[in-house]
């Protein structure tokens, strides 16, 4: 069924006040007429979600949950997701989500590389079954799926479909046990990591207000490295009292001490001296000095009693280290339990579904329907199913948007939810059908990515637009009003609609934020330059050796642009040259620039993109003419548009401009920041810029090429490359503590005698993903790194309403990027009050277990590629 | 509950009003950008193409179009520049039954060829001027009234459900009306669009042939092409 006739269902619904889908009428009327638009959806407590999203197989950041639970809580929600941030991650998890929730979803884009990677993660979060139901109208995807569902006919198809029912639900229900178990397991290694964790914050707390306290008055009274005495709280209230009273006498209107004052004031001067270690030369008893002295180091040995107190419990969190291991493993065999989970939930929802005779043939008639191409066949044989039971045996479908008509009916209500993958590239009249099939929607696109505005062919599309809105409208309501809204077909996208402040939706938005896809510098610039207003990205890959690897080369080649053609032959003919040499000679296997890639021996996959149509028209004759259908299949060879790239990724991506320095009126076109966007943010690993010229008044594309303005020299210069780009070095005034000036100096003197003749370097507040890691242990040559997290305020955010979780989620994240981490905790380092010395016995043994530790994780750190 | 009735009745209009720029413009061996097009006369039996066809149909961004009424040939555009053309007039997709010989339509895809329209409405703007045309110049509101008839008219022409290839002609007389009319419309709206209706072609040959000619020739030949549908 095309968008054409549903639409013409659509109409013959609303005059007869019969529309059957509440969400639509809601969202027109709204629109149209100003009505208020009611977001909430019918009843899903926030606890029913957070079980549904523990059930989930990997871990989630903050705002993917946030996404999760927008989505089952709204009628309309949005999810904006930059370039590489895990939109199909997040949405893989909203289905994921409905299959413990009792719900159904619906997955829709334009673009088969969107749903099929959405696909392939569901399919591997699901134990490797194929959890979601994916059909097109391509025969080879309809016989995949009538296999699948012969398989699933033939397992209940004979007298024992009962008893394997009775199977899978106890099979379902151990893995659930397990789970169960392990989760409390779980609870409590997290319950004693964070009571570990507030111990050693409440160290830290009370060491820096000791140690603050100590510096003043070794500052004060240049007392030198003193011993302090431990008072118990008794004794601080008595001294505190004492001085209270001296302080009083010395302060009366007549000054002069009497001779019981003095007396008095000699004795408390011998206790002090004794009980406390005070220095009898400074404590002149004639002098208000006297009880500035004796109050400083009263406070002092007051907060240093109390760091002694949690000295002993510190001795608890040795083992906290081994928590965090326990911790992570633990998690590990969760997560993989949880994937036998997801396909012992599939396997008990088929078998129970399927029981019944009438069931069964449900299903056969939906296999059998897959054989038919008729149309009008299909259209007949969809009225006599139950598309209700289907999607109760299988709630998570997905389809391309123009595919939809050919194998789902067109019932309102089907699924619960209808997600919206790229939805700035699909217009409104081709999805409003998909979201008849809806209860509510969530649209996931970046408004900062290309719209349909962008593409000139739907430039062209309008000449019609106002023909068609007026012949309708009549005077009713103006063309210039639905532009306004957000309404019109060739000029908005579904994601613009939803977000356009004009209508009364004001649906809930999330922004995901943390970007896994591309080499931190090819990353860095699309943070920078397009997500700088919204506090960036966090840069998940700015991990390891990754720091280190050129990953852009601009080739400029002579020639002008072909007047009619759009495009520069120079151009093309560079790009097929290069092509050839990473194709055919394997250069990515020896070149500099490519090989640290791709040392794991795996083909890269290839882009080329192309800016004009013309240029896309040149390349891919030429594609097929000069490379064989091999070739094009082991590379991934895609070329394309912007537009058509806009939701694909490869590893390497060669960008060809169609322009020469001479097109200066073509500015507005290459500096759209939408298309500059998507075009520089589909490389993996690395991108070729070929172009005819730059002329200078391209602002965008000049400032690109500025961006990785990198000489070659620098190029083979790691630690020059991090330190001048990611601004990864050794920075004395960010030293936080005491305690980090001592730890620095430690790890060099570690390096170099662990590693000699190593360039390990030791950089100091490095940052990576949103955070700044503490010491980071860098070896550019064996590609190696070690993160080291040592106590610091960092770590306890005052703010935090639960630092412990601050913390788990700080370390959470850069485990997540790949960060080996070493926690060095900071109650070690301290003997007696002060920072601790080599000869300290107890210190020198830890020293020792510290070095053996950090040398097995270094050889252990996992090369990351 | 009327504005949202207008806006429903909006949206189904314009969805058949959609220019893919799918390169529709050339679609025959010779002709086209791509080299891989398929194209076969509606007369032809040939079941090697239809196997092909079916092939060319499983990647994924590629369907099957039933081309009805041809359009051959060079016309000059406003800008003074040729511009040569080789593609149906209205399209519609169908799905392949390689065994059968049987194209299936899919009838509420028929279509005016948009790609072609865009020539005659002179809008062959490079990408990135395309943001620039001046949509309410008052020749272009009346060339996309004319339009709209044709395309109206388009909607109304009775297709069968499917197509056997033996012997098969589709209500000939209705797509010759359609033609005719089409084509002095098209006149109507580009005065340089200079075309004289001929007999059907019988042969791929024959079309191709007539699509290298300097003048444009336009026929009621009905054919099957393969075409690139943006993904």
């Amino acid at each position: 069924m095309s968008t054409y006739t549903a639409l013409n269902k659509l109409i013959v619904q609303i005059p007869n006040t019969t529309s059957e889908n509440k969400l639509i009428e809601d969202l027109l009327s709204s629109t149209l007429g100003g009505e208020p638009f009611t977001l909430q959806s019918p009843a899903i407590s926030e606890e029913q979600i957070r079980q549904a999203i523990k059930f989930i197989p990997f871990t989630l950041s903050e705002r993917q949950k946030n996404s999760i639970y927008q989505a089952w809580t709204n009628k309309i929600s949005y999810i904006q997701g930059p370039p590489g941030t895990g939109k199909s991650h997040t949405i893989a998890a909203i289905m994921l989500s409905a299959f413990f929730l009792g719900k159904k979803v619906l997955l829709v884009s334009q673009k088969k590389a969107a749903i099929d990677v959405v696909q392939a993660k569901v399919r591997d979060l699901s134990g490797g079954q194929d959890a979601l139901i994916f059909i097109s109208e391509k025969p080879e995807v309809k016989a995949l799926l009538r296999e699948r569902l012969s398989n699933v006919l033939q397992d209940v198809g004979h007298d024992y479909r009962h008893e394997k029912l009775h199977r899978s639900f106890l099979n379902h229900e151990k893995i659930g046990s397990e789970i169960k178990r392990k989760r409390e397991e779980l609870a409590e290694l997290r319950a004693q990591i964070k009571r570990l964790v507030g111990i050693q914050r409440d160290y830290y707390r009370w060491n820096s207000e000791f140690i603050a306290a100590r510096d003043s008055f070794v500052k004060t009274f240049r007392t030198g490295q003193i011993p302090f005495a431990i008072l118990s709280n008794d004794i601080t209230s008595k001294w505190l009292r004492k001085l209270s009273e001296t302080g009083k006498k010395r302060d009366r209107e007549v000054p002069s001490l009497t001779r019981c004052d003095i007396l008095s004031l000699k004795a408390l001067r011998k206790k002090a001296v004794k009980d406390l270690g005070g220095n009898p030369e400074l404590l002149d008893i004639l002098t208000p000095s006297f009880e500035l002295y004796l109050s400083q180091l009263v406070r002092c040995c007051q907060l240093y009693s109390e760091t002694s107190r949690l000295t002993n419990a510190t001795h608890e969190a040795d083992d906290i280290n081994k928590y965090r291991e326990s911790y992570q493993s633990m998690l590990g065999e969760i997560m993989e339990l949880q994937k036998k989970y997801v396909a012992s939930k599939q396997s008990v929802l088929i078998r129970e579904n399927l029981q019944r005779s009438e069931e069964r043939e449900n299903l056969d008639s939906f296999r059998t329907m897959l054989r038919n191409t008729n149309a009008s066949l299909i259209e007949g044989r969809m009225t006599h199913l139950d598309y209700g039971h289907l999607t109760k045996i299988f709630p998570l479908w997905a389809g391309l948007i123009r595919d939809l008509g050919s194998y789902l009916r067109f019932d309102s209500e089907l699924f619960d939810l209808v997600i919206v993958d790229e939805s700035s590239q699909v217009n409104i009249a081709e999805v409003l059908p998909a979201f008849y099939r809806g209860k509510s929607i969530c649209v996931v696109g970046d408004q900062k990515q290309l719209g349909l505005n962008a593409a000139g062919l739907f430039a062209l599309n309008r000449q019609f637009e106002d023909m068609a809105w007026n012949s309708h409208f009549g005077r009713s309501y103006s063309l210039s009003s639905g532009d306004e809204k957000g309404l019109l077909v060739s000029k908005h996208s579904i994601l613009e609609f939803i977000t356009n402040p004009n209508n009364n939706i004001q649906a809930p938005s999330s922004t995901l934020n943390e970007h896994f896809r591309s080499v931190p510098k090819l990353a860095e610039f699309t943070s920078q330059k397009f997500y700088s207003d919204e506090g960036g990205l966090n840069l998940m890959t700015l991990v390891g050796d990754k720091v280190t690897r050129p990953c852009f080369k601009a080739i400029p080649v002579d020639g002008l642009r072909e007047i009619d053609e759009l495009y520069v032959p120079n151009e093309i003919d560079e790009a097929l040259k290069l092509l050839s040499s990473i194709v055919r000679d394997e250069v990515w296997r020896t070149d500099p620039l490519l090989k640290d890639h791709f040392r794991n021996g795996v083909r890269p996959s290839l882009g080329i993109l192309s800016f004009t149509t013309g240029s896309n028209i040149a390349i891919n004759l030429k594609l097929r003419d000069d490379f064989t259908e091999e070739e094009i299949f082991e590379y991934r060879i895609f070329a394309g548009t912007t537009e058509e790239f806009q939701g694909n990724e490869r590893n390497i991506m060669i960008l060809l401009l169609g322009a020469d320095s001479t097109i200066s009126r073509s500015s507005a076109f290459y500096s759209d920041r939408r298309r500059v966007n998507v075009a520089t943010s589909r490389a993996i690993n690395f991108t070729y810029l070929i172009y005819g010229g730059i002329p200078s008044n391209f602002g965008l594309l000049n400032s690109y090429l500025r961006f990785f303005d990198i000489p070659i020299e620098e190029q083979n210069q790691p630690i020059k490359l991090v330190e001048k780009y990611y601004n990864w070095r050794f920075d004395d005034a960010k030293m936080e503590s005491e305690f980090e000036g001592r730890v620095y100096p430690y790890l060099c003197e570690f390096v170099a005698k662990q590693f000699p003749g190593q360039p390990w370097k030791v950089f100091n507040q490095v940052p990576s993903c949103g955070k700044r890691i503490d010491f980071v242990l860098f070896n550019p040559i064996s590609c190696r790194a070690l993160a080291i997290e040592v106590d610091g305020p960092d770590h306890y955010d005052e703010n935090s309403t639960s630092y412990t979780d601050t913390h788990l989620e700080r370390e959470s994240i850069l485990l997540r990027a790949g960060w080996d981490i070493l926690h060095i905790p900071y109650y070690k380092w301290y003997s007696n009050g002060w920072l601790a010395e080599k000869s300290n016995k107890i210190f020198c043994e830890y020293l020792v277990k510290l070095s053996s530790e950090l040398k097995n994780r270094i050889e252990r750190a996992p090369i990351v590629y | 509950m009327s504005l949202s009735l207008s806006y429903l009745k909006y949206l189904r209009d314009i969805s058949r009003k959609m220019v893919f720029r799918a390169g529709f413009d050339l679609v025959f061996p010779g002709t086209s950008r791509n080299p891989d097009c398929l194209s076969l006369m509606i007369e032809s039996r040939d079941a090697a193409w239809f196997s092909r066809a079916s092939d060319e149909s499983k990647k994924s961004d590629r369907k099957i179009f039933f081309g009805i009424g041809t359009l051959t040939g060079k016309f000059k555009q406003v800008n003074g520049r040729n511009k040569k053309i080789a593609a149906p007039l209205f399209l519609a997709q169908v799905t392949i039954d390689p065994e059968g010989m049987i194209a299936f339509i899919h009838k509420d895809s028929l279509s005016l060829n948009y790609d072609i329209v865009q020539y005659l409405l002179k809008t062959t703007v490079k990408d990135e001027e395309a943001e620039n045309i001046d949509f309410n110049n008052p020749d272009l509101v009346t060339l996309r009234h004319l339009l709209d008839g044709i395309a109206d008219r388009a909607s109304r022409l009775i297709l069968p459900d499917e197509i056997r290839v033996t012997g098969y002609k589709i209500a000939g007389s209705q797509v010759a009306e359609l033609i005719d009319s089409t084509l002095g419309d098209f006149k109507t709206i580009n005065p340089s669009f200079s075309c004289s209706q001929i007999p059907d072609f019988q042969t791929r040959s024959q079309l191709i042939q007539a699509s290298r000619q300097d003048s444009t020739n336009a026929t009621n030949s009905c054919f099957f092409f393969s075409g690139k549908f943006p993904d």
